[in-house]
């Protein structure tokens, strides 16, 4: 029997700060991603605010979406295409900015440097009210503190076991994890979560201010971020624009620059790479992009 | 990298594009690589990547990329991709893999050096030592020492060298190695040792899908002692001093093992009484830990690399999840006559309960307070005769040694035999179907309840505290129930050894995760968002005859019915450590809507679709915390919960999340 994989309540930064990917042997065994604090990832749960989506493909009757929601700590990247028809007819109806609840699956790209970046993949995407986005905070941080407080013990062994962590109090569920992150990341810095939890809960208190449930009113943090975001919404335009022969990355360059969206090639390629790691272009022959 | 490495690469890529008859710019080709190196990094492995990457961009085969390299045997080093080299084939051995293939592997030589080879393809005619012969476009990877190896693949050659052109280099002789057994520490492919046989049984095995016997044993010149296993099934005598010449060595799993061929000699000699006597020799080996011969209550936590004759005396197969996903494993119990242990092996283990063996090379874990023998890659099985070993009392022994004492919340039917306190909360009579009498009863601890199947007069009573021995577990409906049959014992405890009846009636709360996915548990409370309402939920007519939903109007069963009407929720319930499928009656799931039926089916008769009824749920419940409480069955399916109770939880959050503000500066971790 195989029973169904929890969905993880974890905050966006430590689930993006994974660098780690694990799949049991077996065909239909589940693929994980190792977070720093030794969660072992799957599935997770998370409420935040669609801060921004945007749709690309569509006349293919492929729709795809992509967007961002947010959480005191960073962003969940969510993309959603037709295999998650729920997802999917959710999205059309809603409007950004909104508060939403999600289910989804990890979905992780391989960057060319070697990096990884983590993705949901929806299977259920919701408008919430702030009940529900606090109840998933405080959830959240309740299970981020059991981790970071084993992982600090864990580090601290010469050589953690099962048996060590048994012996100090940690749930079997998150053994397998711990002892992989401690191998895998060698020492974490624990106070970054721990100021994260301050912050997530700080959150959750500033409700008492304002009361009436209001959206908060988050920037994307990030403002390289939100610029390579508006230059790969661009360049997918402009490949689009450029027909069934594809567009020589001279021009795309020229394009971009033209724009005031870049000013040198630093930031295209990155655009470019990202694109091609969803799986949203292709690049035939070298130099040459299409939309797939 | 300098330049001229750099055009190297580029050139590698051109040139393998061309290969493939696909044209490309060299300059594109510089400047994508570049690009790429420059941000990967221009580590080997890296830089081979970005080679990779580019060759597959102009939709190209990789593999076109390593060019095979001519090399002299000593200078192939783990750089290399692929190869070609010449050498002497120093030995020549065949080996069939797990799925029947053949397989060939050896040594090349020649004047620089050695290199060991493996053919994964066929060969027609099979090499001999001494042949000379070209490889070609073998693969170069590091093996088992960290050397490089030759990997022969379907697009590697190997052919004789009819020139012969290293034909004046001499091999280095096959008698060359001869000493002591301590001397021999490595693979050989010629030994000559000497020493006393100090060991000695047959041993049946399968070779390419056929029975053989063969010897198998240990001798011992003082120095140190070797397994030998011969080949051709030659009769020894233990105690006998002989010499065997023209032997191989093998290292397997970190141990050098002889292997006596058909080439082999072995000549029994005279007992000059330079050897150590038997009896010296077998307790030095017994310091080598492979040789140790234990009983089994010689064994302990820390017992490892002993040989144990014993009896199976159970056996049972069973599937586990490890780490790299499931495993089938053998378990079950072994006897001698002095005791019982229980054993698990990792591999293949085909003797049947009352077979007597011996196990060579075995290790004992200790686990929740029970010892057990693992059975491992190196362990050796010798099938011994039926007059070999006289087992304990099994029965008795058993039942005695693995007792597995756990809590409620533990049992699950992989337990048979459990030790368990509780209080009796309920106990009545029932009778089965064929007549047979038996009782029934709720025991709780501090973890929760199980249902108590009671098949013996045991003198018991409700409300009091017990300690039960030797019961099993069974599953009902996916739901643990304790069992007590014959064997098992009973035991008044004192009244304050548990809680109160009352205290212990309520349902106690639990994390998914601790439910045993094989149990399931009985009257637990869990607390978890609803995830998703599943389709299904809301309106639905059921069968008169079978309450099974219809479907567009038809009973699986009985055809078309005229249906009765219910309402109903099926939901998937996650406290962030699992999941299980909830089900709500009519009741629960008008007690979730706050309306009734009755209004759910004017709603739907005034919307003309019963959809609305399922959107009201969904929106009812999804991410908001709900406490269910019911039993957790498990199927094939995972976990279900058909509810006995449903509640919205409201979680006081905020106030809740200034309690653990303020206990997170106090803990001191934010500095």
């Amino acid at each position: 029997m195989r029973l169904r994989q929890p969905a993880w309540r974890i905050l966006a930064s430590e689930l993006n700060d994974s660098g780690f990917e694990h799949r049991d042997e077996g065909e239909f065994a589940p693929n994980f991603i190792i977070t720093p604090l030794g969660a072992m990832v799957n599935r997770v749960y998370f409420v935040g605010t669609l801060g921004l989506l945007e749709s690309s493909g569509g006349d293919d009757g492929n729709p795809f979406y992509r967007g961002q929601i947010m959480d005191p700590t960073g962003r969940f990247h969510i993309s959603c295409g037709q295999h998650q028809p729920e997802a999917l007819r959710a999205l059309q109806d809603i409007e950004v900015p909104a508060r939403v609840a999600v289910v989804g699956k990890i979905r992780t790209f391989t960057l060319d440097s070697g990096g990884l970046r983590v993705g949901v993949r929806p299977e259920i995407i919701r408008p919430v009210d702030r009940d529900a986005q606090e109840y998933w905070l405080f959830d959240a941080v309740r299970h981020m503190r059991g981790r970071i407080e084993y992982m600090d013990e864990a580090m601290r062994m010469g050589e953690p076991n099962e048996e060590k962590l048994l012996a100090i109090g940690a749930p079997k569920r998150l053994i397998d994890g711990i002892l992989r992150s401690v191998e895998l990341y060698g020492s974490v810095d624990l106070n970054k979560y721990r100021s994260q939890m301050v912050s997530a809960l700080s959150f959750i208190l500033e409700g008492d201010d304002g009361g009436d449930g209001a959206l908060p009113d988050y920037e994307p943090e990030e403002k390289a971020g939100s610029e390579t975001e508006l230059l790969e919404s661009a360049i997918m335009d402009y490949l689009r624009l450029g027909g069934s022969g594809g567009v020589p990355y001279e021009d795309i360059l020229q394009e971009m620059q033209d724009k005031k969206l870049s000013e040198g090639p630093d930031l295209i390629e990155e655009a470019l790479d990202e694109l091609r790691n969803q799986g949203l272009i292709y690049e035939q022959p070298m130099g040459t992009f299409h939309l797939i | 990298m300098d330049d001229k490495e750099f055009d190297g690469h580029v050139k590698d890529v051109v040139k393998a594009l061309k290969r493939q008859g696909i044209e490309a710019n060299e300059e594109e080709i510089s400047r994508n690589l570049g690009r790429m190196i420059e941000q990967a990094g221009e580590g080997y492995k890296m830089v081979a990547n970005s080679k990779t990457l580019i060759v597959k961009g102009y939709k190209g085969d990789a593999s076109y990329l390593w060019r095979p390299e001519d090399r002299l045997v000593g200078e192939v080093t783990l750089d290399d991709r692929y190869v070609n080299v010449m050498g002497k084939i120093l030995s020549w051995n065949e080996a069939t893999s797990q799925d029947g293939r053949k397989r060939h592997f050896g040594t090349l030589m020649d004047d620089t050096g050695s290199i060991s080879f493996v053919v994964f393809k066929g060969m027609e005619t099979p090499f001999v030592r001494g042949d000379g012969v070209d490889i070609e476009n073998a693969q170069v990877r590091e093996g088992r020492d960290g050397k490089p190896q030759l990997i022969l693949g379907d697009r590697s050659a190997m052919e004789l060298d009819r020139l012969n052109r290293l034909g004046d280099l001499e091999l280095p002789s096959q008698e060359a190695f001869s000493g002591t057994i301590s001397e021999v520490d490595r693979e050989l492919p010629a030994v000559t040792v000497r020493g006393r046989v100090i060991d000695v049984s047959d041993k049946d095995i399968r070779v390419r899908g056929e029975e053989k016997t063969v010897s198998v044993g240990v001798i011992s010149d003082g120095t140190g002692s070797i397994n030998f296993t011969d080949w051709e099934h030659r009769p020894f005598t233990i105690g006998s001093v002989v010499t065997i010449t023209d032997a191989y060595t093998r290292v397997f799993m970190g141990r050098v093992d002889l292997n006596i061929s058909e080439r082999s000699r072995i000549e029994t000699e005279e007992d000059d009484g330079e050897i150590p006597a038997l009896e010296e020799l077998k307790e030095v080996t017994s310091v080598a830990p492979s040789l140790q011969k234990l009983s089994v209550s010689d064994l302990n936590g820390t017992s490892r690399g002993f040989s144990l004759e014993v009896q199976v005396m159970d056996r049972r197969e069973k599937t586990i999840e490890t780490r790299n996903g499931e495993k089938e494993i053998v378990s079950g119990v072994l006897a001698d006559s002095t005791g019982t242990i229980s054993f698990t092996s990792w591999g293949e283990f085909e003797h049947e309960e009352g077979a007597k063996i011996r196990i060579v090379d075995a290790y004992v874990k200790e686990f929740n307070n029970r010892l057990d023998v693992n059975l491992g890659d190196r362990t050796v099985i010798e099938v011994l005769g039926d007059d070999a070993v006289d087992p304990v009392d099994y029965e008795k022994e058993f039942v005695e040694r693995n007792l597995t004492k756990l809590t409620v919340s533990e049992l699950s039917p992989t337990y048979q035999n459990v030790d368990i306190s509780g209080r009796l909360l309920t106990l009545g009579d029932r009778e089965l179907p064929g007549g047979r009498k038996l009782r029934e009863a709720t025991l709780a601890d501090d973890t929760g309840k199980v249902q108590v199947s009671i098949w013996t007069d045991a003198d018991i009573e409700v409300k009091r505290c017990y300690r039960i021995a030797h019961a099993y577990v069974r599953s009902f409906r996916g739901v643990p129930q304790l069992q007590i049959g014959d064997r098992a014992t009973v035991e008044l405890l004192p009244e304050d050894s548990f809680g109160t009846a009352a205290f212990l009636s309520e349902s106690r709360l639990v994390e998914i995760a601790d439910i045993p996915s094989e149990g399931g548990a009985m009257d637990v409370k869990l607390h978890g968002i609803v995830l998703e309402v599943r389709q299904g939920s809301g309106l639905v007519d059921r069968c008169p005859d079978c309450q099974r939903v219809l479907r567009n109007g038809a009973c699986m069963v009985h055809r078309t019915v005229e249906g009765t009407r219910d309402l109903r929720t099926k939901a998937i319930l996650d406290d962030g450590t699992g999941a299980v499928n909830l089900i709500l009656n009519r009741k629960l799931t008008e007690k979730v809507l706050e309306t009734t039926m009755e209004e759910c089916e004017r709603l739907a008769s005034e919307k003309m679709s019963r959809e609305p009824i399922e959107k009201m749920i969904s929106d009812t419940m999804v991410a908001a915390l709900w406490e269910v409480s019911g039993d957790v069955n498990s199927d094939d399916y995972g976990f279900q919960m058909i509810a006995r109770d449903v509640d919205r939880v409201h979680m006081p959050v905020r106030d809740k999340a200034r309690e653990f503000l303020q206990s997170l500066s106090d803990s001191g971790g934010m500095n």
